[in-house]
């Protein structure tokens, strides 16, 4: 199976580049000929703290199949331990950092229920995968209409205290793919942008098939930041974005 | 459609509190708060608040100034600002002002579930940048008219902000006469994105049960509740959404009052990115 992958992120405007709280993994690909595929796509909360560094941890943890998350959680705090923190950043951390993430394994042969060309996912929260055939989308997970997204919601925390239940908000999905099937993971901004532009106008997987270098991902994510419906919400809410792009094919 | 502005640094809004702190605040607080007395119940209110929203604003390397905040007093004394240590004097502040100026930090326990059915003793932080003061008369109409001036001043400079949030902390017996006209007059100006709301919180020595946004005054026990709830803003529809979240049964049209309760939850609503449901 070779892999064709590209992964395009801009954080929140107004924000600086080492505010961005997205994160993504693998960082870059090595182009070899593999059985398996995995990434992932998390997504910080922006009311929390540190959760650019847990979003990192969980995306890599979902790639490299591990560590746990307990082992994850007290990594994470042996990491806020060490800093030296104001009263209200060491209250803030002792809340725990919360990220959404979604992760993708591709398998070129056969999957854990034995299919070629199979696919597995793991979503929690808002971050996104869509598959992509003949544009159309085939598969969303774990969300597929925009209306589902909201500024609340139930995330994974670096705190094992608020996780209290959470595993019923994971959401497990599979399928199989083709040649010429493109798999998109995305942080919730435009993952909303996407379905709400896919259903009112059609076109939004023509748009994203564009995208071929920073500069597009840029001048797109602006100009919907920008654009307000008649309620005066933004096309595309004002939050870092991550856009990665997954396209298989066999040999 | 108002109130959907984005709360940035480059937009900021801002968070202006209003104390009483005439000499009927000496008289005890109600409510299942015995020994306490109303400006102690303020106070703890204010710092409360303050410190709710330097840690909403709080991140990794500190704390964005999405928030500009004042507090002004109201008393025998007259009207001016409330903070001490060393933001005293300053009428509006940015909130990292508040995060990185308290007068003091103080160690206080508090009462939390001990996981096993019981209650232990915690040891906390507590900032303070207001105090408990209690002098002469109420002087609230005067001082929504100093908040109406400052704020009509701020806006000038930020057009398209969320509209400002004034917060009115009182027992509710203005000396000055009826508060109504000037709150009315806050309440007329606007931002592109709305009018300012106007909420009120009642420390009361009544042992009337605690009401969070009234929807009508029905269930008010006394006639300076009923004048603060006519006061108050309605609660914004999105405001009223994250409620309803919370699982606070609401009816119809609340509105930002709350008698002998507490408006930390107000921060919780303010809307400045991503809050996981599960923090709480």
């Amino acid at each position: 199976m070779n892999i064709d992958w590209q992964v395009f992120w801009l954080q929140k405007a107004g924000s600086s580049k080492e505010e961005y709280e997205d994160a993504f993994s693998p960082k870059a690909l090595i182009r070899q000929p593999k059985e398996t595929f995995r990434c992932s796509v998390a997504d910080g909360a922006t009311e929390t703290s540190f959760s650019g560094l847990w979003a990192q941890m969980l995306a890599d943890s979902y790639v490299k199949e591990g560590p746990s998350l307990a082992e994850m959680q007290q990594a994470w705090q042996n990491q806020i331990s060490n800093k030296e923190l104001a009263w209200y950043a060491e209250e803030k951390a002792e809340s725990g950092a919360f990220a959404a993430y979604v992760g993708l394994t591709l398998y070129r042969k056969s999957g854990k229920k034995g299919k070629s060309r199979s696919w597995e996912a793991r979503a929690l929260g808002d971050s996104c995968l869509f598959q992509i055939r003949k544009a159309e989308i085939i598969a969303a997970v774990p969300l597929d209409s925009w209306h589902q997204f909201n500024s609340s919601p139930a995330l994974i925390s670096s705190n094992p205290a608020r996780n209290k239940g959470i595993e019923e908000n994971l959401v497990q999905a599979d399928g199989t793919w083709r040649d010429g099937d493109i798999f998109y993971l995305m942080s919730d901004a435009i993952s909303c942008w996407f379905l709400r532009r896919q259903e009112e106008h059609g076109d939004a997987i023509e748009w994203l098939e564009r995208i071929d270098d920073q500069t597009k991902l840029e001048s797109l994510v602006s100009e919907q930041r920008e654009i307000a419906d008649e309620d005066g919400r933004r096309m595309m809410r004002n939050d870092d974005v991550t856009l990665m792009r997954i396209c298989p094919t066999y040999d | 459609m108002s109130y959907v502005a984005e709360i940035s640094r480059a937009n900021p809004s801002c968070i202006f509190l209003v104390i009483d702190q005439s000499g009927s605040m000496e008289d005890p607080f109600g409510s299942g708060n015995a020994g306490k007395k109303k400006a102690e119940g303020l106070s703890d209110a204010v710092n409360r608040l303050l410190q709710n929203l330097v840690i909403k604003c709080a991140k990794s390397e500190g704390i964005r100034d999405y928030y500009h905040v004042g507090v002004l007093g109201y008393s025998g004394n007259g009207v001016s600002p409330a903070f001490v240590g060393p933001l005293a004097g300053r009428e509006l502040v940015t909130i990292s002002d508040i995060g990185n100026s308290p007068a003091r930090v103080e160690a206080r326990v508090k009462k939390v579930d001990d996981g096993a059915g019981g209650i232990m003793n915690q040891n906390i932080k507590f900032p303070v940048w207001v105090d408990p003061v209690s002098t002469g008369g109420t002087p609230m109409c005067d001082a929504l008219r100093r908040t109406k001036d400052i704020l009509a001043e701020w806006l000038s400079h930020h057009p398209n902000c969320y509209p400002p949030i004034v917060m009115n902390i009182t027992d509710g017996e203005s000396t000055d006469g009826d508060p109504s006209f000037m709150a009315d007059q806050i309440k007329s100006m606007y931002s592109s994105d709305g009018n300012i709301l106007l909420f009120n919180l009642h420390i009361s020595s009544s042992q009337h049960k605690p009401i969070e946004y009234a929807s009508s005054d029905y269930d008010l026990p006394d006639s300076y509740a009923k004048l603060l709830f006519h006061m108050s803003s309605p609660l914004p529809d999105h405001m009223w959404v994250m409620v309803q979240e919370e699982g606070l049964a609401l009816e119809d049209s609340p509105r930002g009052f709350v008698f002998n309760a507490d408006l930390v939850s107000v921060i919780r609503f303010l809307d400045i990115g991503t809050r996981p449901s599960n923090l709480r």
